[in-house]
């Protein structure tokens, strides 16, 4: 009996593999095209340098600087973060500190400050704060929070049996920790050290301000002295080899691990450790934490909005610009979503050659950062599509690149959970494929896709080098108006447009919490 | 000597009191079973036991030496105590050799005892495997195999088989006890299974309202459990008042035999406990005149469960009944029922 449900199954994924419709194929395409302009333009606008120039352009001590830089900055960043990250989530989760609630908002919510505007906060009140140390102090306490939200959420879900039972094989507690915690954390906080490797590759204005020169820096610096197409298009092409290199690498040292939690019985309540008469110390440093990462850059925003506008430059209006921002984010979530659900469709549903290289050509995007893609499709829009250059929907298809590999995550998960059953029930029941996904599966994933709606807009919010490449000439979003006036050092006018951006992305920070609170129950 | 020994154990989560004023012993070598609904507080008696949580008050001993006395408190790890956790919890990131071996000190972990402990549980071959790669009862065997290897003075197993299917659940259950039999580790199952405590263990605590109710053999468990609610819990049982005296009890079925007389008792009115396969049901012909009526069966092959109206002029009483599969009335057949000469009375 078991040997003829497994043939049928069997039968059964054929017959859905042949059934992938044509429609869902061909968006799919389209998308992994989209996706796919960028690499193509670099590879087009470097096809025109030949061989001595490319070795004089690689080989200048300039590029060896920018390399090391870079990576010196990607290997302390995302190793002290993640030191700093697994501590606080220890003592936020497996202790008895008063206030857990609190902690795990105000340890997370330096996610909701783009990075340039933390560092604006921190140059604005330090000038000083440049170079290396600069940068890294202020990326660590910018991106801490990445490690410490998926090792507090493992630190929460690790069924205490384990630990316990590696008490009761006489481990002390210290031993449990390295040889049982820490072998669970590690592709979460692995995950963690990745985005972040994969923000500093791709971060400029932050690093802009601390007057540390990058990759990214680097190639907005070559575009704006005079749009050196060559030579900046190779820089990216650099860039993004560095990408495609961590996410190989975390894929390599995740290895064919996966720590599924075995069983499902009821988890046990675990007991805290009694902090004690080390409970100051444990609050004194978190909160020493909070306020760096957090405490700062807010400061800087209060102090700098109250002590007014001193600028020289033409007024603007933030109205105007959060307007202008709302609708570009707007305009950014739907044409993304739009594009991932078919493509995660197509690669859970209907697995597929077709379909996987497709999600794969998707993927590519998380290597590519705002100032290549930009780059990118400045070059393809002057080459290819004139009239597209320095237009709304460039600047939106812009985005939709951008942020397509975190709406796919966002989707993926509530796709994979979805019984495929629930559309041949509908069919059964008379409805076409269409009525039936519109009937079932639409409304099954209505969250999921409102969270990847969400993401995107407000990374839209936050998003500034693409922005400032790709924008129509006289449009300002609130991001590239803070930009003008900071460029300029008027603290005061700029503050008002961070403030908002803080405001409006302090909604994804809050949401992220809640699921972990969810989870935990 | 006893190689657990828990006397007067309290223990309170915040104004909520778990466990109270509990004895406890067990025989070194022993397989025992704490028994309770679940809820009762015996996880938190297990977790007691191994050191994950601290008592309140009382003294608990582990082979005489004294690991928890409600000020002094030894290490879950200092305790030589055997843990096999609910659906095992096996380290996911490690293979079987690997978790078997985790326990042990370094250089023994490549040396043959893991291999030796994968064989006893009958796992010889699966070395390599990662937990989520073997069915249910693998794990369970696995675990106890790393809960062996450091060869503990006693392993606790906190329900160990709840999660396998009912067949997986009987085959794990037996080779488990073997093992520990044959090796004559203490082993202290903990369970709300009442077949399971009643069918592997040597003795069987029964663990109500916070403290042991009653201890003993399974045997002595069935047959002559301390109050009514327990009878139940136990198995069926048809509960009939009766006027107890020292050896007899009058019942609505007539005279009985007290299974534990109790020589110095006067006369009072309590109860009696009849089991359904205590009671006998014969064709209404050949043995004297019916005085029950067959309302429901339930037939399962080898056996079958009977329910039935016996007539009786203070009215008409329920009962349950067992027979064998073969002597089974049909529904509304008319049968005399009678019980055995033996009852046990509360």
């Amino acid at each position: 009996m078991t040997g003829a449900t497994v043939a049928l199954g069997r039968r059964r994924r054929r017959a859905s593999r042949r059934r992938a419709p044509s429609v869902l194929l061909a968006l799919g395409l389209l998308t992994a095209t989209l996706s796919l302009i960028p690499l193509v333009f670099l590879g087009l606008e470097v096809r025109h340098i030949d061989a001595s120039e490319i070795n004089r352009l690689l080989l200048r001590s300039h590029v060896g600087h920018l390399l090391g830089n870079t990576l010196g900055l990607v290997v302390a960043a995302s190793i002290l973060s993640a030191v700093i990250g697994i501590a606080a989530a220890w003592c936020v989760e497996r202790t008895d500190i008063p206030g857990r609630r609190t902690w795990m908002v105000v340890l997370v919510l330096p996610l909701a400050v783009p990075e340039f505007v933390s560092s604006f906060g921190w140059v604005s009140f330090f000038p000083s704060m440049q170079g290396f140390w600069g940068a890294l102090f202020v990326t660590v306490l910018a991106y801490f929070p990445f490690v410490f939200l998926p090792a507090a959420a493992v630190l929460r879900g690790i069924d205490p049996a384990l630990e316990e039972s590696a008490r009761s094989l006489g481990l002390s507690a210290w031993s449990t920790f390295l040889r049982v915690t820490m072998p669970l954390l590690r592709l979460p906080v692995l995950g963690g050290m990745l985005i972040i490797a994969l923000h500093l590759l791709a971060e400029y204005g932050a690093f802009a301000q601390l007057r540390f020169p990058t990759f990214a820096t680097e190639i907005y610096a070559q575009y704006e002295i005079g749009f050196d197409g060559a030579s900046a298009a190779l820089l990216s092409l650099v860039l993004v080899a560095l990408s495609v290199m961590f996410l190989v690498g975390e894929l390599f040292a995740r290895g064919r691990a996966r720590y599924a939690r075995i069983g499902s019985g009821a988890q046990r309540t675990r007991t805290r450790v009694a902090l004690g008469r080390r409970t100051p110390l444990a609050v004194g440093s978190l909160g020493l934490l909070g306020a760096l990462s957090l405490g700062v850059p807010l400061a800087a925003l209060v102090y700098w909005s109250a002590s007014g506008n001193s600028s020289t430059l033409p007024d603007a209006s933030v109205i105007d610009a959060t307007i202008t921002t709302l609708q570009f984010a707007l305009a950014a979530a739907i044409l993304t979503v739009a594009l991932a659900l078919p493509v995660a469709l197509l690669a859970i549903r209907r697995r597929g050659v077709t379909s996987t290289l497709i999600e794969r050509s998707t993927y590519i995007a998380r290597a590519l950062p705002g100032v290549v893609i930009g780059l990118a499709l400045v070059s393809f829009s002057i080459r290819s599509a004139p009239g597209l250059y320095q237009t709304v929907p460039l600047l939106i298809a812009g985005y939709a690149i951008l942020f397509l590999p975190l709406a796919l995550i966002a989707i993926r998960g509530p796709i994979a959970q979805l019984a495929p059953r629930m559309e041949d029930v509908a069919r059964s029941l008379g409805l076409g494929p269409l009525r039936a996904f519109a009937r079932t599966t639409l409304p099954m994933l209505r969250s999921g896709l409102g969270a990847a709606a969400g993401l995107v807009f407000l990374s839209t919010v936050t998003e500034l080098t693409g922005t400032l490449l790709l924008r129509p000439t006289g449009m300002e979003t609130l991001a590239t108006q803070f930009w003008t006036y900071t460029a300029n050092l008027s603290y005061g006018a700029a503050a008002p447009y961070a403030a908002i951006m803080v405001a409006i992305s302090a909604v994804p920070a809050y949401l992220l919490i809640r699921r972990l609170d969810l989870s935990a129950t | 000597m006893s190689a657990l020994c828990v006397r007067g154990v309290s223990k309170s989560y915040g104004s909520v009191s778990v466990l109270r004023d509990l004895d406890l012993e067990i025989a070194s070598g022993a397989f025992a079973a704490v028994l309770g609904v679940s809820g009762c507080g015996k996880s938190t008696l297990l977790r007691l036991l191994a050191g994950f949580d601290t008592i309140d008050e009382g003294a608990i001993e582990i082979n005489g030496m004294r690991v928890d006395d409600g000020t002094r408190h030894i290490a879950p790890n200092h305790r030589r105590v055997g843990f096999v956790p609910q659906e095992g919890a096996l380290f996911p990131h490690l293979d079987v050799r690997a978790n078997v071996a985790f326990g042990l000190p370094r250089a023994q972990r490549g040396g043959p005892r893991p291999d030796e402990l994968i064989a006893l549980v009958g796992l010889g071959g699966l070395e390599r495997r990662r937990p989520n790669e073997l069915s249910g009862g693998q794990q369970q065997r696995v675990a106890l195999a790393r809960a062996l290897a450091t060869k503990p003075d006693v392993v606790l197993l906190d329900e160990p088989f709840s999660a396998l299917d009912p067949e997986l659940r009987a085959s794990t259950r037996a080779e488990v006890r073997a093992t520990l039999k044959g090796l004559g580790t203490t082993a202290v199952l903990v369970t709300h299974d009442q077949e399971e405590a009643l069918s592997c263990a040597d003795t069987v605590a029964v663990l109500q309202d916070g403290t042991i109710s009653q201890a003993g053999t399974p045997r002595e468990l069935y047959l002559t459990p301390c109050n009514v609610a327990l009878a139940r819990f136990l198995g069926e049982a048809n509960v009939l008042p009766a006027r107890l005296d020292a050896g007899n009890a009058q019942t609505q079925l007539g005279a009985l035999r007290l299974r534990v007389a109790a020589p110095d008792a006067r006369p009072r009115n309590g109860v009696v406990v009849l089991r359904p396969e205590e009671l006998m049901i014969a064709a209404a012909n050949g043995s004297g005149p019916a005085n029950a009526v067959v309302t429901h069966v339930e037939y399962y092959g080898h056996d079958a469960r009977i329910e039935l109206l016996c007539e009786h002029p203070e009215g008409d009483f329920s009962l349950v009944a067992r027979t064998t599969g073969i002597d089974a009335p049909s529904i509304g057949e008319r049968v005399v029922c009678s019980a055995r000469r033996s009852a046990h009375a509360l």
